[in-house]
């Protein structure tokens, strides 16, 4: 694991990034797929003010936009019918409309879930290139849609997904086990980069109860953990993890002696387990009451994902970033191969939120062979608790917190009131 | 109204408090008392106490048990707490609670020279020497997990003497109630005991989570040490009940499980109605809640105004508040009360009825029935009440028969003789008795702890070893 005095070297401009920006400031660069994947992985894209990633993302926004509206009409047809991409400027950026899923009067929109429940290929874009996955998300309103991915938007996201492992401390030669549900893609994404980074992996079978996870914990010499907690009211749902969290690791180590030392403390205060990541929810109370009481001193972090768009922000090892404030559900915005954004309606346009104000979350995925959201609006809300830059762990990126679901109810008061409803 | 005692759950030496779920004694209902309910994490984090507890030799246990006996202590507040939610007079309370540090010293003594123990195997001198045959007992392996009732305040440490003495670590689960429990494994604790060796937990049998709890410790547990019928333990444990009686539940297949029936206890009683006689059914009947309370009273050759002379001194015992220390007749649960009534209407015409006067709810005064016919119902069943009923018989084997054939749940729990002659024929006679104690001249309440309602715990909670053969010597 990565030691807090060796933070300051991942916040260092990568010379290559400074190239990429080069060439695509200069007209030499502007296809997006032009980019190699594991220029994802710099963490550049999280240290350069957001105006300036814009700058060096827009040729590719405008070609997604043209994509979008010519591949995927029955997804764009009304949001992109009005929109000459090619006479877009940055400046009229927010005044594009936000797509939906399900429909929305007071902004006019009307979703897309019905055209995907029809013909789930409108997500597919005309143009896409063989070989595409579909991950399916959603279904909690109605049929769930998917996302379709290609292999090299999986490399995309996989190497972005490399800059939270940085952040959380991994190195080449950890070794981690992870407990995931390995059919979700956040689960297959995560052994994926794991192992891009360099870090030993260790998959959870199905069959295997939380005492033979830790037996293997203590075999394979883990120190990073992979793992989910649920809120406890709804702990019996367990599909995201198939059957364990962190939990029932918890009970299993208190009930065996001969497991101490690996998840929960020793005698003298010793742990194999050297970093916890919490994943597929916010890191809920329940999870925080865990962590105090059984897990002193474990640091703990987590990133935001989902089947659309991974990653869109991760929080750090507390361990690495001590004055910081991007800890447990304070998440860094990581932008690239998606632009996230936290906005508000203003008028007519949707509009980025100000520091302490309450927005949607949105996502744009510019470097995307399959499935293009131009300014999609999956649900979920959250709050802008630090300006780009405010941030004392050294990142750029600005920093988010409560993200969460919104029922229908909520999107409609954000959607008439915007963020003065929170 | 004082307030209650503070509970907490005891797990590895550390007091644990969370939520709590609150109840009122039946008996006095402005008294609310608010019960730490334990998580599954702490079911985890007992299990784990249990598995990594020190044992210890028989030796060092036995000292531990000394101490405890010394170091326990009950104050007032806790006495006071045990009435009011038990409905036992004060008087009566006082009296168990004196039976703790008893049992606590005097149970080891039961198992001295009889465990499979370091240093435990009779090696004769000299080389090669041979080994005469000898069994002794080897423990089985915990944790134990055991259940306890509300009804009777000295059940967890009955359970917690034998189960030090065996050197098996154990989980009680106490009666919501119960703050008595906790105050003996602080003196456990006190005395010298690994604080891993006992924990104690509270949870509400009643929730959605109470059930998983139990199965959890059930199935971390070889031994499930219950002090109820099966009915009721299943219930508890949220089990069916299997369709075969004698089956137990897939949950408790494999493990040791004791239970402690139902079982009416019985007196054969013969002479006059003497002080003795007073003195030994007021033992019986003190605690009258309790399943060791005597119920039906077969008389044998006695006096003619036994029954008479009886009746004036059940009217004699003073009924009233059980915390005023001059009670001697407490409260019981009204549902209780209703079946000795319903009984008593039932079966009207076999009998005649003195006293019983319902006062309130959770109250009579005592009651005796003259039986001019065995009824099993009133003669052979455990109803927790303060009643006697009593039938004549006309020989020994006319009563041993009689008690036979009333009990509602054989075999009876305890039969106790007083004033009975023990020659060879009536040894003869009351070895016929169903029953799982059988006391003479003693009354039907004294408990034997390391042998209590006819679960042998030795026999039970061990597997005999025999040792026979050589004694090789080293260097020999």
């Amino acid at each position: 694991m990565r030691t807090a005095n060796a933070w300051q070297d991942l916040l260092q401009l990568e010379p290559e990034f400074l190239e990429l920006e080069k060439a695509v400031r200069e007209g030499a660069l502007a296809d997006y797929r032009a980019i190699p994947p594991e220029a994802f992985a710099w963490h550049a894209w999280d240290l350069l003010p957001q105006e300036r990633l814009f700058a060096l993302i827009w040729p590719f926004i405008l070609q997604q936009l043209e994509r979008a509206s010519r591949c995927m009409p029955r997804i764009y047809g009304v949001q992109l019918g009005e929109v000459a991409p090619q006479a877009l400027r940055p400046q009229d950026w927010h005044s594009l409309p936000l797509l939906f899923k399900d429909d929305h009067a007071p902004s006019g929109s009307p979703g897309f879930r019905a055209a995907a429940a029809a013909d789930p290929r409108a997500l597919l874009p005309a143009d896409a290139v063989q070989g595409q996955a579909a991950f399916v998300s959603g279904g909690s309103l109605g049929r769930a849609t998917p996302t379709f991915v290609s292999l090299a938007d999986r490399q995309r996201e996989v190497s972005a997904w490399r800059r939270g492992h940085d952040y959380h401390g991994l190195q080449a030669g950890d070794t981690a086990l992870y407990t995931y549900n390995t059919t979700h893609k956040g689960g297959q994404w995560m052994q994926e980069s794991l192992l891009a980074h360099g870090v030993n992996t260790l998959l959870r079978r199905p069959e295997e109860n939380a005492a033979q996870v830790l037996e293997n914990i203590r075999r394979y010499r883990v120190n990073a953990l992979f793992t989910v907690q649920q809120p406890y009211e709804i702990m019996q749902s367990q599909s995201k993890a198939a059957g364990l969290n962190l939990h029932s690791l918890i009970a299993a180590s208190l009930e065996n002696p001969q497991f101490e030392g690996l998840l929960l403390p020793d005698n003298d205060g010793r742990r194999q387990i050297e970093f916890l990541f919490l994943g597929g929810f916010p890191i809920v109370p329940y999870a925080r009451e865990l962590l105090e009481e059984y897990l002193p001193g474990l640091p703990a972090a987590t990133l935001l994902g989902s089947s659309e768009a991974i990653p869109q922000a991760c929080s750090t090892n507390p361990a690495l970033t001590g004055e910081g404030r991007c800890h447990l559900n304070n998440l860094h915005l990581l932008q690239g191969p998606h632009w996230i954004e936290i906005l508000k309606q203003d008028g007519q346009h949707w509009a980025p939120v100000a520091k302490g104000e309450r927005g949607l979350l949105v996502y744009t995925s510019w470097a995307r062979d399959g499935t293009i959201w131009i300014r999609y609006a999956p649900g979920d809300a959250a709050t802008l608790l630090l300006g780009e830059g405010e941030c004392p762990c050294g990142l750029h990126s600005p920093v988010i917190s409560d993200v969460a679901r919104l029922n229908p109810d909520d999107i409609e008061e954000l959607l008439q009131y915007g963020c003065a409803a929170g | 109204m004082a307030n209650p005692p503070e509970l907490a759950n005891l797990i590895g030496g550390m007091e644990i408090r969370r939520e709590v779920f609150h109840g009122r004694s039946p008996f006095y209902p402005d008294y609310e008392v608010a019960t730490p309910q334990i998580g599954e994490l702490d079911a985890a984090r007992a299990i784990g106490a249990a598995r990594r507890a020190e044992r210890g030799s028989f030796a060092d246990r036995w000292q531990a048990l000394q101490r405890a006996a010394e170091a326990f202590h009950l104050p007032d507040e806790i006495i006071d707490h045990t009435v009011r939610v038990t409905g036992i007079p004060r008087r009566v309370v006082l009296e168990l609670a004196a039976d703790i540090p008893r049992w606590l010293k005097g149970v080891p003594e039961h198992y001295a020279g009889r465990l499979l123990d370091a240093g435990s195997i009779d090696l004769p001198p000299g080389a090669a020497a041979e080994v005469s045959p000898h069994v002794r007992y080897q423990p089985l392996d915990g944790p134990a997990y055991v259940l306890c009732p509300a009804t009777d305040p000295r059940a967890p440490a009955l359970a917690a003497a034998n189960l030090v003495a065996l050197g098996i670590p154990f989980i009680l689960k106490a009666s919501r109630h119960d703050a008595l429990a906790p105050r003996v494994l602080d003196a456990l604790i006190a005395g010298g005991l690994d604080p891993h060796f006992c924990s104690l937990l509270y949870f509400d049998n009643h929730t959605s989570s109470g059930p998983a709890l139990h199965a959890r410790l059930i199935e971390a547990s070889p031994v499930v040490w219950t002090f109820g019928p099966r009915a009721g333990v299943y219930r508890a444990f949220g089990l069916p009940s299997p369709a075969s009686p004698g089956r137990l539940p897939g949950t408790l297949a494999g493990k040791t499980t004791l239970f402690h029936e139902d079982a009416a206890c019985a007196a054969i009683v013969s002479g006059g109605f003497s002080d003795r006689t007073q003195a030994f059914l007021e033992q019986s009947l003190a605690f009258a809640s309790g399943c060791t309370a005597v119920r039906g009273v077969f008389l044998l050759e006695a006096a003619e105004d036994w029954p008479a002379r009886c009746r004036e001194w059940l009217a004699r015992l003073r009924v009233g508040d059980p915390l005023d220390l001059d009670t001697q007749v407490g409260y019981f649960h009204p549902a209780n009360l209703h079946a000795l009534e319903r009984a008593r209407q039932v079966h009207r015409a076999a009998l005649e009825s003195h006293g019983g006067q319902r006062l309130s709810p959770q109250q009579q005064t005592p009651l005796l029935l003259e039986l001019a016919r065995p009824v099993s119902e009133l003669l052979g069943q455990e109803i927790p009440a303060c009643f006697l009923a009593t039938f004549r018989c006309g020989t020994l084997a006319e009563a041993v028969d009689t008690i036979n054939q009333t009990a509602v749940q054989p075999p009876r729990l305890t039969v106790a003789t007083h004033n009975l002659e023990l020659n060879e024929r009536n040894v003869r006679q009351l070895a016929r008795v169903q029953a799982r104690n059988l006391h003479l001249e003693q009354p039907t309440s004294a408990v034997h702890p390391h042998f209590h309602e006819g679960n042998d715990y030795l026999r039970l909670l061990s597997r005999p070893r025999l040792f026979a053969g050589k004694a090789a010597r080293k260097g020999k």
